[in-house]
């Protein structure tokens, strides 16, 4: 299994966490710790990078509704851009894409955060 | 405390307190020995000097200075002496006459209250001559410095003088000797008990050596090493518990030697038995096979034959255990090897029994049942080898299938030479066939009564309409509610097939020959086996993906496809096989022109879906419920079809299904 590799770019009340690799049950640390790092830099939008990541299952999903009621408790927004057509269908199954609503690319992303 | 510290302070105990008692006994023994004859020595020293005074009364009557010095040079122990006092006339009464250091003094004052009441029980008894008695008191004046200690006194009255002859001596000084015993005696016990000490240790510690070597291999043993043992040269009962503990590793190496074989032989015996049931246009089929014992000699099989026929298969071998399976996967191999090369159940009959006859124990046979269903004639053919007869149920009415009039009924491996009949029966729709060992007819009740044939009818006649999946369930359970027990001795095997349409083309994944996965227009069969760790479905998901596209799903519905396999294989890992490395996750991926199927295979109880309820994000996001569980909700949304099927003791089989468009 590829280990997930997470970059974070933080810039004023912004981070861009950038995600390469797989997406399940051992990316939780990295991302979690991602966010986490981005909200200590008061970021009130975060935004994922799912363009290099080329599996997500279940449990990667949990990890991203972990991150949702963390997000949620603490007021920060969540956006997303880059998801293959196949993972934006299984985020919006699961009614994700409600919560993180995905962009096509960085740019429309970093627009909605206002 | 340790056990062996306490035996030693109970055995010190005991040691201490028995010398002591003893020591103290005969200290008190012999101090009461010794005060008689201190007595008597003083009493004897009284005499002699009233016998010296008759002595010297004898001729002049006069108490001579001779006397005097004689009765002077008494002594008592270290400072005893001889006092003589004066009794009268009144005006010497209580003059010493003699004395070590105080002649001429008068005594009879307060000042010596002993001597106060000598002279008075003398005087009360009339002053006779000899009166005597012993006289203990206490050293009221300075003497010595001896003053304040204990004196034992005799005195004697000799009346021609008036002298009152008193020998006395200090108790201590007699007592002394006493005290040199005691104090022999204290040494006495303190080397006793030392050495007693020193020997219960010594015991105590060799009686606890083979204890300890006991506790270090249970460790061992506990660790997994049975090869460990203990040394015993002990002959008490801590050597018997020793000698026994290594009987026990040696019958524990036996036994899990015994169950490791019973597992390898259960492992062989599953992996013989069909995983599931084919699935047929036309035809439904469920079989379920319960083994007595953790090895049973039940069989049943499906013969994937040529053209639009099906071969199954149901028997029984007459040994059960690790024997049983070896035969049962013997009679299964020639079996199926019989069936690749003849056309008619008794020549499939007839060539595995050439076969077992020379390769099974004497005392072993096989009883087989062979039926071919051939779907273009709508036709049962069967031929039986010794097995119970199988039932048919149609139109409400439930019978044995004809028997052979002309044909052996041995079963295999009996006799060299047996001719088997081939029969046949006509198929009608909504017939339903019941094939099945003798397990559940031959099951008792407590009045010994067999659940039977009859009773066996009545139950398919009752169920013959209830839905098929669970009917073998369904007709077990009614023989366990006839016996009233559930721990059925023999094996149990179960196969029923129920006709829904006829002259359907028989094209189900099942009837795949090894031919076909060459040809790109037939199906292919791929077959993979995992270990049970995460990371492994990735191969599964890949394999069944490659499939996908050789047969020409859409990029979209691969990776669907994809998601699903990925998703059936994590449960099957984490919650089917619970993660543990040993336990394999096999994954049948099989593909036909109209679809694909993946077949999952795990060793766990199984999950419906019917039992998930659909997760809920919202609750998930409040915290309310595990972020997990979307598994299932997945998978049935990304295919076409998803069955769970859970087999007694085989586990569980998740099977996905995705139409080509």
């Amino acid at each position: 299994m590829e280990e997930i590799q997470v970059t974070l770019r933080l810039e004023e009340k912004l981070a861009v966490v950038d995600l390469s690799g797989d997406v399940t049950s051992l990316a939780e640390k990295k991302l979690l710790a991602a966010y986490d790092k981005a909200v200590a830099q008061k970021a009130k939008c975060i935004i994922f990078n799912f363009s290099s990541v080329n599996y997500i299952n279940s449990a990667g999903m949990s990890v991203m509704i972990t991150l949702l009621t963390r997000s949620q408790n603490q007021g920060v927004t969540l956006r997303a851009f880059g998801l293959s057509s196949h993972f934006q269908k299984i985020f919006d199954m699961v009614g994700l894409l409600k919560y993180i609503p995905h962009f096509d690319n960085e740019n429309e992303a970093r627009a909605s955060c206002g | 405390m340790t056990l062996r510290a306490k035996l030693i302070l109970m055995a010190l105990l005991e040691i201490i307190l028995t010398v002591s008692i003893v020591g103290a006994v005969i200290y008190r023994e012999s101090r009461k020995e010794i005060e008689t004859l201190a007595r008597d020595l003083i009493r004897a020293r009284t005499e002699f000097a009233y016998a010296l005074c008759e002595r010297y009364d004898e001729p002049d009557h006069q108490a001579t200075a001779e006397l005097k010095d004689e009765i002077r040079k008494v002594r008592i122990a270290a400072d005893g002496y001889i006092a003589v006092i004066q009794n009268a006339p009144a005006e010497q009464k209580g003059v010493l006459v003699i004395h070590p250091i105080d002649e001429g003094r008068n005594i009879n004052t307060p000042e010596f209250p002993h001597i106060q009441e000598i002279i008075q029980s003398i005087d009360a008894a009339g002053q006779s001559d000899r009166y005597a008695g012993y006289k203990d008191f206490i050293q009221t004046t300075e003497a010595r410095g001896r003053q304040g200690e204990k004196k034992i006194g005799y005195y004697m009255y000799y009346k021609p003088w008036d002298w009152i002859l008193l020998s006395t001596a200090y108790e201590s000084d007699i007592f002394g000797r006493a005290d040199a015993v005691k104090g022999r005696t204290i040494i006495a016990i303190a080397f006793i008990g030392l050495a007693a000490i020193f020997l219960v240790t010594l015991s105590i510690r060799k009686m606890f050596g083979p204890l300890r070597q006991l506790t270090e291999l249970t460790h061992k043993v506990a660790e997994g090493n049975l090869d460990a043992s203990i040394v015993v040269e002990s002959k008490d009962e801590i050597g018997a518990l020793a000698r026994s503990f290594n009987f026990m590793l040696r019958s524990l190496k036996q036994n899990l030697r015994i169950s490791q074989e019973f597992d390898i032989a259960r492992r062989m015996q599953s992996e013989m038995l069909p995983k599931t049931a084919p699935q047929i246009p036309g035809l439904r089929i469920e079989a379920c096979s319960l083994p007595a014992t953790e090895v049973g000699g039940d069989f049943y099989d499906f013969l994937p034959l040529d053209g639009n026929r099906l071969g199954i298969v149901i028997g029984d071998v007459s040994g059960k255990g690790v024997s049983g399976a070896m035969v049962m996967t013997g009679a299964l191999s020639a079996i199926r090897f019989a069936a690749e090369e003849n056309q008619t159940t008794n020549e499939i009959l007839q060539r595995s029994n050439r076969r077992l006859v020379n390769d099974i124990q004497v005392n072993m046979f096989v009883a087989v049942f062979c039926g071919i269903l051939d779907l273009e004639k709508n036709v049962l053919y069967y031929s039986n080898a010794g097995q119970t007869m199988p039932m048919l149920c149609r139109q409400g009415r439930v019978g044995f299938l004809p028997q052979s009039e002309n044909g052996d009924r041995f079963p295999l491996g009996i006799r060299p030479q047996v001719k088997f009949e081939q029969m046949q029966i006509a198929l009608q729709p909504d017939d339903l066939l019941v094939f099945y060992t003798d397990g559940i007819v031959d099951m008792v009740n407590g009045a010994v009564e067999p659940f039977g044939f009859e009773r066996l009818q009545e139950s398919i006649k009752k169920h013959a309409n209830s839905s098929l999946h669970d009917l073998p369930q369904r007709l077990i359970a009614d023989a366990e509610a006839y016996t009233g027990v559930k721990d059925h001795i023999d094996d149990l095997t179960l196969m029923v097939v129920k006709v829904d349409e006829l002259n359907a083309p028989l094209k189900s994944e099942s009837m795949v020959s090894d031919k076909a996965v060459q040809d790109d227009e037939t199906p292919g069969e791929v077959r993979l086996s995992l270990p049970s760790c995460l990371g492994y479905e990735r191969m599964a998901m890949d394999a069944a993906a490659a499939m996908a596209r050789m047969m020409g799903f859409s990029a979209e519905r691969i990776e669907d496809l994809r998601t699903a396999v990925s998703e059936t294989c994590i449960n099957a890992i984490e919650h089917g096989n619970k993660l543990n490395a040993a336990s394999r996750v096999d994954v049948l991926i099989r593909s036909n022109p109209q679809a694909l199927t993946v077949q999952v295979f795990d060793n766990g109880p199984g999950f419906a879906s019917a039992t998930q309820a659909v997760p809920q994000l919202e609750k998930k996001i409040r915290g309310e419920d595990d972020p997990r569980g979307w598994g299932l909700f997945l998978v049935e949304k990304l295919v076409d079809q998803v069955e769970f099927k859970t087999m007694p003791k085989l586990g569980h089989v998740t099977t996905l299904m995705m139409k080509l468009a």
